[in-house]
């Protein structure tokens, strides 16, 4: 059931403003903070060689980050345009998630930079700062998902009369896998616990049964409301009237699959410590800008396809 | 206040075929600004004027001409009474 609190009241100006200061605060810890030890040790790089890497991808990444701002806030926009219908209150909670989504960009941006900064300079502080980021990054996903998630479950309710009560196969199996490997490869990660040489980081600093109940599930969760919100909004689509309409909502739905597979798999490739870790700088940052293109691309279709929506709204 | 005009609710079901959950929103829109009436007050003599502005407005949201001749061919139908 949707309620009010679940309208988070952000004017567009407001966002991206917030997003320029992060994008600001970013760049001067770039600058500012020395790059990691360990980093330029494991691919054999100058400082300045890696400061300039470090800029080749922040100032995409930072491009990315407002276009899933406009994106989230595009879907707002329309959302508030039609707020007296059960649509617009769905598509608003699911517009909150995004936003949430969108603003955990750079917070773990900036979160990884003081942490890498942290264990360098107060290496006795270093499973201290990645419990604390990994749960503000968990806490942050799950907040996000929920508002996605019990926004295409109220949206999908309008047109079935109720939420679909059986599980999807397709999710079902994608979960399972994820799910399996997921929950394999943290558990056999020799370094989830202790780094492997002194200097180095461990992946979580947590006993196997805290990782369990406090990451490893949570994580879960998350992938499992992510795709089924997914699910449920495709299915929405399908079951909607209007050819006109179904065709608008293409491009949101697209997004939002993008965006939480995207997501997904980032969070993956990151639980993926020592293997990621092994491979060459090359084949690392291939799969980033990959990843952060696939996001990109969400909520650009996000924003596309509340444009779309609302000219419905205009003409 | 609830809108039991018949012909305002044929209008709002061949729409619905078309801009779903949008309808009714987009139906009072032209009713509003282009007949200067409200829907209870819909009549058949309106249906022409009706179909021809829901003709550009449907035509600024999709390419498909077929489909817009299609939905402006129901609302005209609907003044000869043959239904929706």
């Amino acid at each position: 059931m949707l309620r009010r609190n679940m309208l988070i009241k952000i004017k567009p100006e407001q966002a991206y403003v917030l997003f320029g200061i992060l994008a600001l605060a970013y760049i001067a810890l770039i600058f500012w903070m020395p790059t990691s030890s360990d980093a330029l040790t494991r691919y054999d790089l100058a400082p300045l060689e890696a400061r300039n890497l470090r800029l080749s991808i922040i100032l995409p990444y930072i491009a990315i980050w407002f276009i899933a701002c406009f994106g989230s806030v595009r879907l707002k926009n329309y959302s508030q345009a039609i707020n007296k219908s059960r649509h617009g209150q769905s598509l608003s909670t699911i517009a909150n998630g995004l936003f949430v989504l969108a603003l955990g960009l750079p917070l773990r941006a900036i979160g990884n930079r003081l942490m890498s900064f942290v264990q360098d300079t107060q290496p006795q502080l270093a499973a201290t700062s990645t419990i604390v980021f990994n749960y503000i990054d968990i806490i942050v996903g799950l907040v996000a998902v929920w508002l996605i998630y019990n926004g295409a479950r109220s949206l999908l309710s309008i047109v079935d009369g109720k939420a679909k009560a059986t599980p999807a196969y397709v999710v079902m199996i994608g979960m399972t896998l994820i799910g399996t490997s997921y929950v394999y490869l943290t558990f056999t990660n020799p370094v989830r616990q202790f780094p492997a040489a002194a200097g180095e980081r461990a992946a979580y600093y947590l006993p196997d049964y805290l990782l369990l109940f406090t990451v490893v599930i949570p994580y879960l969760l998350i992938w499992y409301m992510g795709l089924y919100a997914a699910y449920f909004i495709n299915l929405y689509k399908k079951s909607v009237q209007g050819i006109v309409y179904r065709k608008a909502l293409t491009y949101f739905v697209s997004g939002v699959v993008f965006i939480v597979l995207s997501r997904a798999t980032v969070r993956y490739m990151l639980s993926l410590n020592t293997i990621v870790e092994a491979w060459t700088l090359q084949y690392l940052l291939a799969i980033i800008y990959c990843l952060l293109v696939f996001i990109a691309i969400g909520y650009g279709f996000i924003a596309k396809g509340s444009e779309k929506l609302k000219k419905i709204e205009e003409v | 206040m609830v809108n039991i005009n018949p012909l305002y609710e044929d209008v709002l079901a061949v729409t619905a075929d078309y801009l779903g959950p949008a309808a009714r929103r987009f139906v009072d829109r032209q009713i509003d600004s282009h007949l200067n009436k409200s829907p209870d007050e819909l009549t058949k003599k309106d249906l022409k004027t009706l179909a021809a502005w829901s003709r550009v407005s449907m035509a600024l949201l999709t390419n498909d001409k077929q489909l817009v001749s299609n939905y402006v061919s129901r609302l005209m139908n609907l003044a000869n009474n043959e239904g929706v």
